[in-house]
């Protein structure tokens, strides 16, 4: 095709031809940079939208069947409550699932139903229908669609009420540990039962971090530590307590310890027979109180600034260790042999530490776990056998094998990604786990913290404050969905406990229903009309109201809003492609003038108006072209290295430039296939279209007059 | 008066019925005034005339460059018309310019195969179409300037380029717009030999607009055009 090779040759870089290499090299850099940006924001607002759909459905469903008014003024809604076989009460969806009886009413027994009351709803046999079973058996109907399951759901409202026991991070000379502080957290919140089989959910799922490790190790052990004037504590029998332990140890294995915030006390055995360590003296009352040991030496003015900033004075010295002896090296003043026998290793210090499996049997406090460890200090190796007293966990391995079970936080029975089957842990001695919304944690709740989920029960007498014992077993992120924030998981006993303890007149739509499950949220138009279908063949319609995801009351105008912004940004992104693409005509229009003879001369030669017009239309499509390849490098770079880029950008401003709680942890940085196609199809079909215009031009020059203008 | 010049005998390679051409320049200036002729094979045809009368115009009619406001144009007997005027002058002429007219981005070799490469002949190495391309090359002396840029070429060699390249097609007929007149006297020599050359063959013509008179007298016939109009070359004194 020799239109593509004069094309091509055009478009090379000429020394001669100047002007329209620069501005064709400026078209593709322009186009280029269009390109990358349209697929850059795309690519994570396409993410963004992606993660948001993820989670929003994590805590709902693509679909929701939820009963109508009319299904709670129905014969079978309603017989339950005179029904002696129903125990005179309504029933939840899932109840109704389970029942062997459609029609519990037994005319013998039973009171007469009022006479306003409707009839029910009857097969052509003459059986009653029965309403929640013929949605599942509509929804069981339906072919072809990967990962479908109905799963009810119940929702209801409580309070959380959450104590919060921390360490403190203060110096303290009295507490060579530092005391405690304690605060609550008290919420009214959501309640819903947790799906265990729901894949997205356990997409949401957030890690376990040293944090919350640190922290149930740390109640576990102080619950038997203080037991004066505490209400509402757990303590824990020996034997409890280190079943417990060993339980805890069995799921993690410490990789690294290190000193709590306000310092380890280095055992004297492990200080080494000579070194010189630079350290911070702790001065009081112009005596030195306590001597806090850097890990590195270049630690210490960091160390000392921190201590001044907590209001001690502090004076740098050198501590001289000779044979367990330790001698102060105090600025002016003469060597102090003093009984400095203790030294402190500054809070967060780290090194290794194995934990000894045999110090489990016997140990009856946290702090007489035992440890081998390896402490590199200035230069020193200390080694040897360690209590737990003043250490936390630094790194640890989570098992992650099912063999272990993990009583004490959420975790996976199955590693496959389309059935995780989530265990929300039931605790013997504490209570019911639950799982908390990631707003819980920005506000300092920690996975091992326990409180309870309070409600009102309607007693003969009076509304009584009922409560339920639970601890956090983890937290899940809800994206940006209006309630994500107050919504608690729990297992189903729990929910159905609160929500029936509620006025039974409570039958808002959202309180109990079906979530539909399947794993192409796509499809979920489709479903929902195959099911509307199906209930009005049963002639159950009107008793269902079924919504997809973007129809739900609390997620109908953001899913707007995301749709009207994604419009917008393509009108936006087609308008850039335009103006990048309009660089195109000029650079061709002068590439025509600069090439008229040889157009003339190519038409000499046989060449057609319409392979003229095509090299130049071909010269716009390879400017397009190599601009998009350009762009899509420069995208999938930019991707590539999006973490480091956003904190880069933050360090810059001095600020997040990306809230995580709008935008999770880290932003999405998956190339778009949907942003990729259209930009490509875009800029293709817009600079072969802006080549158009120059190449009109080009095929309507008469080749004589080109000729015999140019001859000497 | 005008008379024309008509073929004795069919069949002709080239033959123009009442061609004729005007400008508007702004008002209505007749060029050409229902000129007919014909060209037959092994014929050689040099046109001669002051500067403006129309000579080279006549030549791109002829060369189906340019259209004419009346008129017919048959090219070996095949009517000369917008669907088939491209590949006709693709395939059975060649041009040769006074300016050489070679793409300057382009070797010797590729300019000489651009017309093969038109008319989408395959001419990667060891096609026909390249061969032929070398041996024209060889033929005009300038096979080891093959892959030179013709803008490393002198004026003879760009013009000897010109003519490997208007027979690249194997064309019938070569229309050749004052073909030395940017040459030394030995190189427009060669020019015209080979000119000549070509249009001794059967079935090969040669029309050559010159001011050369020399030229023109080694042609096998000659035609001054004067006011728009064709006259034998022996009338003028």
């Amino acid at each position: 095709m020799f239109e593509l090779s004069i094309a091509s040759k055009y478009l090379i870089p000429r020394r001669r031809q100047l002007s329209v290499s620069i501005i064709s090299l400026v078209s593709v850099l322009v186009i280029a940079l269009v390109v990358w940006l349209i697929l850059v924001f795309f690519s994570i607002t396409h993410g963004l939208e992606k993660s948001w759909v993820q989670k929003l459905t994590a805590l709902t469903a693509p679909i929701r069947i939820t009963p109508t008014e009319a299904y709670y003024h129905s014969y079978y809604y309603l017989i339950d409550a005179i029904s002696e076989a129903s125990g005179y009460s309504h029933k939840t969806i899932r109840e109704k699932q389970e029942s062997k009886e459609t029609d519990p009413y037994n005319p013998e027994i039973d009171q007469e139903p009022p006479t306003d009351w409707p009839s029910p709803d009857r097969h052509p046999d003459g059986s009653v229908k029965d309403l929640v079973k013929l949605v599942y058996a509509s929804l069981n109907a339906i072919p072809n669609l990967p990962g479908l399951h109905g799963h009810d759901f119940e929702l209801t409202a409580t309070h959380i009420k959450l104590r919060l026991v921390r360490r403190s991070r203060l110096l303290h000379l009295n507490h060579v540990y530092g005391g405690t502080t304690e605060s609550e957290v008290s919420y009214p919140a959501y309640l819903g039962n947790l799906d265990p089989d729901h894949p997205s959910l356990a997409k949401t799922l957030l890690p376990l971090d040293n944090r919350d490790m640190n922290n149930m190790l740390d109640l576990m052990g102080r619950a038997n530590q203080i037991r004066e004037n505490e209400q509402n504590r757990i303590f824990f029998e020996p034997a409890i307590f280190q079943s417990r332990l060993k339980h805890f140890f069995e799921c993690i294995t410490i990789k690294r310890l290190q000193a709590v915030a306000t310092g380890w006390t280095i055992p004297r055995h492990l200080l080494p027979s000579k070194a010189e360590w630079d350290v911070c003296a702790v001065i009081k009352n112009e005596q030195v109180v306590k001597l806090l040991v850097p890990q590195e030496a270049r630690q210490r003015p960091s160390l000392q600034q921190s201590l001044e900033e907590q209001g001690w004075t502090v004076s740098s010295c050198q501590a001289k260790i000779d044979g367990g002896e330790v001698s102060l090296l105090l600025p002016k003043q003469e060597t102090q042999t003093a009984s400095f026998s203790m030294l402190t290793l500054a809070g967060g210090s780290s090194f290794t530490g194995h934990m000894k499996a045999s110090s489990l049997d016997q140990a009856r406090y946290i702090d007489d776990v035992r440890f081998e460890a390896e402490i590199p200090i200035q230069g020193s190796l200390l080694k040897g056998t360690i209590s737990y007293r003043g250490l936390e966990i630094a790194s640890a391995e989570i098992h992650s094998s099912p063999t272990h079970r993990f009583p004490f936080w959420i975790h996976r029975l199955n590693y496959s990604d389309d059935t995780p089957t989530l265990e929300l842990p039931k605790d013997p001695e504490i209570g019911e786990g639950i799982l908390l919304p990631k707003s819980f944690r920005d506000v300092g709740v920690m996975v091992g913290d326990r409180g309870f989920l309070s409600y009102l029960s309607l007693t003969p007498s009076l509304l009584q404050e009922q409560q339920v014992a639970v601890y956090v077993a983890g937290f899940y992120d809800p994206g940006i969905i209006p309630i994500g924030g107050k919504f608690i998981l729990a297992n189903r006993q729990v929910t159905s406990l609160i929500r029936s303890s509620h006025q039974q007149n409570d039958n808002t739509p959202l309180t109990n229903g079906i979530n539909v499950r399947f794993n192409r949220l796509e499809q979920a138009d489709a479903v929902k009309a195959q099911l509307t279908q199906a209930l009005k063949e049963k002639g159950i319609s009107h008793y269902w109201n079924i919504e997809t995801y973007h129809e739900y009351e609390f997620t109908k105008e953001m899913m707007r809003e995301l749709q009207n912004q994604k419009h917008l940004f393509m009108l936006v992104a087609i308008v850039m492609i335009i103006v990048a693409c309009s660089n195109i005509i000029s650079m061709l229009i002068i590439l025509v003038n600069d090439k008229k003879t040889q157009i003339g001369i190519l038409r000499s030669m046989g060449a057609s108006s319409q392979s003229i017009a095509l090299i130049f239309a071909l010269s716009g499509g390879i400017i397009g072209c190599l601009g998009s390849v350009g762009g899509i490098v420069m995208a999938l770079l930019t991707l590539h290295n999006l973490n480091a880029l956003v904190s880069f950008l933050s360090r810059l401003q001095g600020h997040e430039i990306f809230s995580a709680h709008l935008y999770g942890e880290v932003l999405p940085h998956e190339l778009s296939v949907e942003a990729l196609s259209f930009v490509l199809l875009a800029t293709a079909s817009l600079s072969l279209l802006a080549g158009l215009v120059p190449a009109i031009k080009a095929c309507l020059l008469r080749p004589s007059q080109i000729l015999r203008s140019s001859e000497v | 008066m005008s008379r024309s010049v008509s073929p004795k005998s069919p069949p002709a390679l080239l033959k123009a019925e009442d061609i004729s051409k005007a400008f508007y320049y702004p008002n209505l200036v007749p060029i050409l005034k229902g000129i007919s002729l014909h060209i037959e094979g092994g014929e050689s045809l040099a046109i001669v005339g002051r500067s403006g009368e129309g000579k080279s115009t006549l030549l791109h009619i002829l060369g189906t460059l340019e259209e004419p406001c009346k008129g017919l144009l048959f090219i070996e007997g095949e009517e000369v018309n917008p669907s088939n005027r491209d590949r006709l002058r693709n395939r059975k002429i060649g041009f040769i310019f006074q300016s050489f007219h070679l793409l300057e981005d382009h070797t010797a070799l590729e300019n000489v195969l651009m017309p093969a490469r038109i008319a989408r002949c395959p001419v990667g190495k060891g096609s026909a179409a390249e061969e032929r391309a070398h041996v024209l090359l060889e033929k005009v002396g300038l096979a080891d300037r093959a892959r030179f840029h013709t803008k490393l070429l002198s004026g003879g060699e760009k013009q000897r380029v010109a003519l490997a390249r208007a027979m690249c097609n194997d064309p019938c007929l070569i229309f050749a717009d004052e073909p030395s007149g940017n040459l030394d006297s030995q190189t427009a020599q060669i020019i015209h030999d080979m000119l000549l050359n070509f249009a001794s063959h059967p079935g090969k013509a040669l029309l050559l607009v010159t001011h050369n008179g020399e030229l023109a007298h080694l042609c096998s016939r000659r035609c001054e055009l004067r006011h728009g109009m064709l006259y034998p070359f022996s009338r003028v004194s």
